[in-house]
């Protein structure tokens, strides 16, 4: 039942990464849904079942299974949400605001306990006492609320902060809390993060106003340059 | 009507002439700073001519009809007419002056102050740009905007406004290819966003008026910051939110606590869009109290996570479970549409009324609600799932 699970992205890259023919498989420009043990092959393009895939095209492939998976299959839901949410806010009103600042705008700016989330972080090749990581927390601290929001945003995908606290974050195979993790890379490299296990790849820094500059460049210019998907 | 409009269109362009003559004029005085030497009043003059000139080319039989808050639309005379003017002499002063505010503003924190007697003192002096710097210093940065306002609001008085020979379709999405000054008021904005930011903070009413281009063309509100738009849309939504009460009375609710979803539904979904849009009262059945905001925050509560309840399978949820989409398989209730449309009712009234709902729904459902094209689907499922990759 789950909308986006990681397994399932997984296979597409791998589709992605590899020579269809290295990996064996067969594949048309169809899908099958499941549905209460029954299962039907909805075509992607017209006649798509019996179109093969190959190499070539397999990048069309797995747009359209995702358009597939994220639009069309739930095109008429999509559709009745947004007729009901544009009865009170006439599209061109909302349509000022970027993805991030609508969740902002819908949920509010959480609040957000750093010293909590400090507590509940794991390091992974550096040490609580490291340099980098004293600058880290200083910086952490130092943010402003909406810059704080959007650092969640951009480790963990969403700026909801868990009821019970950051002990209870919740990653792709349940609790997983905040970590941080040493960066290969040339000191001074941008940081980078994966939502779903909500870690923090954090390269070396030379000074704090380095690495505060990169941190802010990450979670502000970072989510825009998704902004052409 | 248009022989009328033409005659007197032709007619202020000698007035106009004049007062681009005086600017000029000053332009060339002092190269540093056109500012010093024009005074508010030409500037003032300029903005004004600017304005009739467009109410008199505007085109009678289209205007009428269109609400005022549109993008107006340029005539081919007009736009002949502002070509023989040519202001870019003016327009690159103009970004000068700005070019030396964006200096001083990184220079110094300026604090509040009054900034009109400094701007008349200022007209007098004819120095030259260096000892104003000093003198300007003492000023907000706002203040020392609201001066060249006139100038700034006559650009986009020129600038922003539709071309008429464009297609409906362009004229609807508002492309910045239809518009008589796209490139350079794109260019403008792109230098000036700090100052322009900083301006419509302290004068959030123009983007009602001379600067509504920037809320009205896609690829402008992207240079506005969250706290400028919010605070525009709120008052958008406030505005609204009277005319209804006006016109619909409040948007009364009585619901009974066991039943908050179902009780909600059958009542939000019998009513019309706009009365909807009144102000909220909820009364929880046998209970006393009056809302005064309270009632419907826990309303808005309660709701929010009554959505998502497994029993309804409206939604599904990401792995970590902080993030929803539309369930493909919603279709098990056979009134499922009904109810994402109360949904979409829902989150609508509490952003309307500023409720803060703890519900977070995925990238693309919020692209939707934007009205933005996922373009690329994989992407916006890396971007859901694998969010942000640096430099793989």
């Amino acid at each position: 039942m789950q909308a986006i699970d990681p397994d399932y992205y997984k296979n597409l890259k791998m589709i992605l990464d590899h020579n269809l023919e290295d990996i064996g498989l067969d594949l048309t420009f169809s899908t099958i849904t499941h549905w209460f043990g029954r299962s039907q092959t909805v075509d992607l393009i017209p006649n798509g079942r019996n179109i093969p895939v190959t190499d070539k095209d397999k990048e069309k492939y797995v747009n359209l299974v995702c358009q597939h998976r994220m639009t069309t299959a739930i095109q008429k839901q999509i559709q009745a949400y947004l007729d009901g949410f544009y009865d009170l806010i006439k599209p061109a009103l909302i349509s000022i605001f970027t993805p991030k600042e609508l969740e902002l705008l819908i949920s509010g700016m959480p609040e957000i306990d750093i010293a909590d989330l400090k507590k509940n972080t794991e390091y992974q090749g550096y040490r609580v006492a490291d340099k980098e990581i004293v600058w880290f927390w200083n910086i952490m601290f130092s943010l402003s609320k909406s810059d704080k929001a959007e650092f969640l945003q951009f480790v963990t995908g969403s700026s909801k902060v868990p009821l019970n606290g950051f002990s209870d974050l919740q990653g792709m195979r349940g609790t997983q809390k905040f970590a941080i993790h040493k960066a290969s890379g040339p000191a001074g490299a941008l940081m980078s993060a994966h939502t779903c296990f909500n870690s923090l790849d954090l390269p070396t820094h030379n000074s704090e106003e380095e690495m505060k500059e990169k941190l802010l460049y990450a979670i502000k210019e970072g989510a825009g340059s998704f902004q052409f998907s | 009507m248009r022989a009328i409009a033409q005659v007197a269109g032709e007619s202020s362009v000698d007035a106009e002439d004049s007062a681009v003559k005086s600017m000029s004029g000053a332009i060339n005085g002092a190269p540093s700073s056109a500012v010093t030497l024009s005074t508010n009043t030409t500037e003032l003059k300029l903005l004004r001519v600017m304005q009739t000139l467009h109410s008199l080319c505007a085109d009678p039989s289209r205007d009428h009809s269109k609400k005022q808050d549109e993008i107006p639309s340029a005539s081919p005379e007009l736009v002949d007419l502002l070509q023989g003017i040519d202001l870019e002499p003016l327009w690159e002063q103009l970004n000068a002056c700005l070019s030396i505010v964006l200096v001083l503003e990184g220079v110094t924190k300026l604090t509040e102050e009054d900034e009109k007697l400094n701007g008349d003192d200022d007209d007098d002096d004819d120095d030259g740009g260096k000892p104003k710097e000093g003198k300007k210093l003492q000023n907000s940065v706002a203040g020392l905007l609201t001066r060249f306002l006139p100038t700034i609001e006559a650009f986009f008085v020129v600038n922003a406004c539709h071309l008429d020979a464009t297609d409906e379709e362009a004229r609807n999405a508002n492309n910045v290819e239809a518009l008589v000054g796209g490139e350079t008021l794109m260019a403008f904005i792109a230098t000036n966003k700090v100052l322009l930011n900083a301006l419509l903070r302290s004068s959030p009413s123009l983007l009602d008026k001379g600067l509504r281009a920037m809320v009205q063309i896609p690829r402008c509100t992207v240079f506005l910051d969250f706290d400028v738009k919010r605070f525009w849309f709120k008052q958008q939504m406030r505005k609204l939110r009277s005319q209804a009460s006006r016109r619909h009375g409040s948007l009364r609710l009585t619901i009974r606590r066991a039943y908050v979803f179902d009780d909600a539904y059958r009542q939000l979904s019998l009513r019309h869009a706009d009365e909807l849009r009144g102000r909220l009262h909820v009364t929880f059945a046998n209970e006393e109290g009056v809302d005064a905001g309270g009632l419907s925050r826990e309303f808005f509560g309660i709701l929010a996570k009554e959505m998502f309840n497994p029993n309804y399978a409206l939604f599904t949820s990401t792995e970590d479970g902080c993030t929803f989409q539309p369930n493909q398989h919603s279709t098990i209730n056979p009134d499922h549409l009904d109810y994402f449309r109360f949904v979409g009712r829902i989150v609508g009234k509490a952003v309307a009324d500023g409720f803060l709902l703890d519900a977070h729904f995925t990238r693309s459902l919020y692209k939707h609600m934007l009205g933005l094209k996922v373009s690329n689907h994989w992407y916006s499922l890396k971007s859901d799932i694998f969010i942000r990759h640096f430099m793989n």
